[in-house]
């Protein structure tokens, strides 16, 4: 089968009726953009693929109840969303643990190297570590537009209107802009600074 | 913010969600309004600022290898529905016994009766020994049950 001229629904039928390699046809298609918005989420290249990789094992275990009504890509966001939404909860859980379980000494030491030290010539904050600041919801609508998903699929992925995306993205846009004015061009970023 | 405040589509247009018409009447506005074009110019450099630079390694193989060690079991071609097939398969099966007089109403009795014997050794006996008297024991039980 050349997976390159046959459709995701064709190909999704291919696999359904045996032939599993068709799957790799989707994942070829499909797995930049998923990367992408797993990065975005996640923060790291190698959280990423460990979770890009997760999402289409997923995906193929399920297959069999992907309805046919909505895209490919739309269906393994969701999946992605949910997949990574987890990952940062146990994440966020293993390191509260963690910091529980240090010295008071060793979580002084800790609290000093996490914080910015804005204007003393500290690292600037990287555009994938100002996307921290968002919460998951808003992160993952600036995650799919990056990916060039229009405002109906980022909708349809995260199960919220049109207008809700827009909000979100608009919010977003902002925290961004103010978190990340220090790498923006000046004139741009002057306006941020007076919110 | 400044006192003019975003243009309502500025947002969609950079986007390219707005109508051709919409689009059109969004770009006339920027063309007079010096706010509104720092505005677009700052999504621009947003996005910039945030798309990634590099592709991601092909994780094709990854994924396959996985995909082909999770197929046998709980792949879309087995799996989920083998479990209710089953045991939708054992109900008519034994339905069909029972109906068919292959599996006696009997066996039912047979259960209760030893369920209700005081003796449990006598039950054991009767049960796993194979003696004439002991059958004919097993039988008056039976119909003793029965008539409880």
């Amino acid at each position: 089968m050349l997976f390159k001229e046959t459709g995701d629904e064709e190909l999704i039928d291919a696999v359904l009726d045996g032939d599993a390699s068709a799957f790799g046809g989707l994942v070829a298609r499909h797995q930049q953009k998923l990367l992408g918005f797993c990065f975005s989420m996640l923060g790291g290249r190698e959280a990423a693929e460990d979770a890009a990789q997760e999402v289409f094992v997923k995906a193929f275990t399920a297959l069999p109840q992907f309805r046919r009504g909505s895209s490919f890509s739309t269906w393994i966001y969701r999946i992605a969303f949910n997949h990574c939404s987890n990952v940062r909860r146990g994440a966020a859980r293993a390191r509260q643990e963690s910091f529980d379980a240090m010295t008071e000494e060793a979580r002084e030491r800790a609290m000093l190297k996490a914080a910015p030290a804005a204007g003393q010539g500290g690292q600037a904050a990287l555009p994938a570590g100002a996307l921290d600041a968002l919460p998951a919801g808003y992160r993952a609508a600036i995650a799919l537009r990056l990916e060039g998903e229009s405002y109906a699929d980022i909708a349809a992925s995260l199960g919220i209107t049109e207008d809700a995306v827009k909000a979100r993205l608009k919010r977003a846009r902002e925290v961004l802009r103010a978190r990340l004015r220090h790498l923006l061009p000046a004139a741009v970023s002057k306006d941020t600074e007076t919110q | 913010m400044t006192d003019h405040g975003q243009h309502p589509g500025l947002q969609a247009f950079h986007d390219g969600e707005l109508s051709p018409a919409a689009a059109g009447a969004v770009k006339a506005h920027i063309a007079s309004c010096p706010a509104c074009r720092e505005e677009l110019k700052a999504l621009r450099s947003l996005d910039v600022l945030l798309k990634r630079k590099e592709p991601f390694s092909d994780i094709s193989s990854a994924v396959m290898e996985r995909v082909g060690a999770a197929a046998p079991a709980a792949g879309p071609l087995g799996g989920w529905w083998k479990l209710p097939a089953m045991a939708l398969a054992s109900i008519a099966i034994y339905a069909f016994c029972v109906e068919s007089g292959l599996l006696p109403e009997r066996a039912h009795a047979l259960t209760a009766a030893v369920a209700a014997q005081r003796e449990a050794g006598k039950a054991s006996a009767l049960l796993f020994g194979g003696s004439a008297g002991s059958k004919e024991e097993l039988l008056a039980m039976l119909l003793e049950g029965d008539n409880k």
